[in-house]
């Protein structure tokens, strides 16, 4: 089984091979959750992610066609169960929110942070609109090609290249005042 | 500008990955926009440090709990057997059988005949002449109660003696009504001639029909999507609540099943 290929391995998992699946899972399990650690910005919903991810792999194996590779196509399904779980937090914050919204308290978290959360990068990646977040954690993190990345968002490589440009300047942005503000806080303390 | 910025954001990341690229050549190609070249000098910075990040992973523990949970998950889903059909129980047989034919003595007999003293006056006390003797007017009646049988039961309330089953009321007949749908009739004449000597030995009441309704609906099987499975139906409204009492082919067993659930159970 170890000597098998992705492609060999999926073909089986399609047919509900569970010791396929155990093996292709241990070949990926920590690029899927490192995508989904990127993206979620969060340990406990990367994990989370990561457990769907898989799931879902097994469920839809037959759906794998054989035009891309397997890590792409297991980047794509990881991608998109990143995303929905993304929208159905973000619908039960906002089904949560009272009428009345107190000023947000820098101390405290919103369901996302976590310690790996403060370190300035992640945060500011956690900031990036999702999909320019997918396409940075894709082409910059990863160091997947355009052409990949393209193939796993299913979009075109333009749109690529627009979504990375941008999300590195709102990430160049939102990570200057990550520094001004922690400076700021540092004058502030010191005085 | 608009146009410039969409242009030169599609360079920029082209010379980025351009790593052959001399400053020169780039500062020629961006015609020497120093704006432009400060985004290349912020992607290139931006993309530096992300792929400088250092590498996640999953824990040992996390891993083992990951496999656990995915493994759980995909395992085939588990199949949970019908309950088996319980052997024959004449007292719960009986029970049921008791409230049906006590709706037909308290709504049909009492007054589809009307003044039958003798048969009115049976109870599981009496001789087994007597007993015999209703048994037979019973069964016919069983047959012949029409859905209006319980309105004639309370015209006729206060002629009505104590039930046939025991001191206590079998069942009110403001609150059971017997409602004969399309049956196979025959059927039901078999099933109850074959249980009638034991419905008169019985001392029961509505109340029990009533905790039985109860149970069926905390214990609903799926079994009842097989209608070939029913050989008759008769539905009774007990307490303002709807209990269909059945027949089942299968082994000449004997069940009910509540209306409000779409399972049925063998008593």
């Amino acid at each position: 089984m170890t000597d098998a290929t992705d492609r060999e391995l999926i073909a089986l998992v399609a047919q509900g091979d569970r010791d396929a699946f155990s093996e292709l899972m241990a070949r990926t399990e920590d690029m899927v959750f490192a995508v989904c650690m990127r993206i979620m910005g969060n340990r406990e919903t990367a994990r989370d992610a990561t457990q769907e991810t898989f799931v879902t792999l097994f469920r839809k194996a037959d759906r794998y066609k054989g035009t891309a590779a397997v890590t792409t196509w297991l980047y794509r399904v990881t991608v998109n169960t990143c995303y929905d779980m993304l929208r159905k937090a973000k619908r039960r914050q906002a089904d949560s929110l009272p009428d009345h919204i107190d000023p947000a308290d820098p101390q405290s978290s919103d369901g996302f942070t976590s310690v790996e959360l403060r370190g300035p990068v992640l945060a500011a990646l956690r900031s990036l609109p999702d999909e320019f977040r997918a396409a940075v954690v894709l082409r910059d993190v990863e160091g997947l090609a355009l052409t990949d990345v393209a193939e796993i968002l299913e979009v075109p490589v333009g749109t690529v290249k627009s979504r990375v440009f941008r999300g590195r300047k709102l990430l160049a942005a939102e990570l200057g005042n990550l520094q001004e503000g922690s400076e700021r806080r540092r004058n502030d303390g010191d005085a | 500008m608009a146009m410039h910025e969409h242009h030169e954001e599609e360079l920029i990341l082209d010379l980025r990955n351009d790593p052959n690229a001399t400053h020169a050549e780039i500062a020629a190609r961006l015609d020497g926009c120093e704006q432009c070249l400060a985004d290349l000098d912020e992607q290139r910075a931006i993309a530096a440090y992300l792929a400088d990040l250092e590498p996640v992973s999953l824990t040992g523990t996390e891993r083992a709990e990951l496999r656990t949970a995915v493994l759980a998950e995909v395992a085939p889903a588990q199949v949970i057997p019908l309950a088996p059909k319980r052997a024959w129980d004449w007292t719960r047989l009986g029970t049921v059988a008791a409230a049906l034919v006590g709706v037909v003595a308290v709504a049909g007999l009492f007054t589809t005949i009307g003044g039958n003293d003798e048969a009115t006056s049976i109870s599981s006390q009496d001789s087994a002449a007597a007993a015999d003797e209703a048994e037979s007017d019973l069964g016919a009646l069983a047959l012949e109660a029409a859905p209006s049988a319980g309105a004639d039961g309370d015209d006729s309330a206060e002629d009505q003696p104590e039930s046939a089953f025991g001191g206590s009321s079998v069942a009110e007949p403001s609150s059971l009504v017997l409602d004969l749908g399309p049956i196979d009739r025959t059927a039901l004449q078999s099933e109850l001639d074959r249980v009638r000597s034991q419905v008169l030995a019985m001392t029961e009441s509505s109340g029990i029909l009533q905790r039985y309704a109860d149970e069926v609906d905390a214990s609903c099987t799926a079994e009842l999507a097989d209608p070939g499975a029913i050989r008759a139906i008769v539905t009774a409204t007990v307490d303002g609540r709807d209990v269909e009492v059945y027949f089942d082919n299968v082994g000449g067993e004997f069940g009910y099943v509540s209306t409000d659930c779409s399972s049925y159970d063998i008593p």
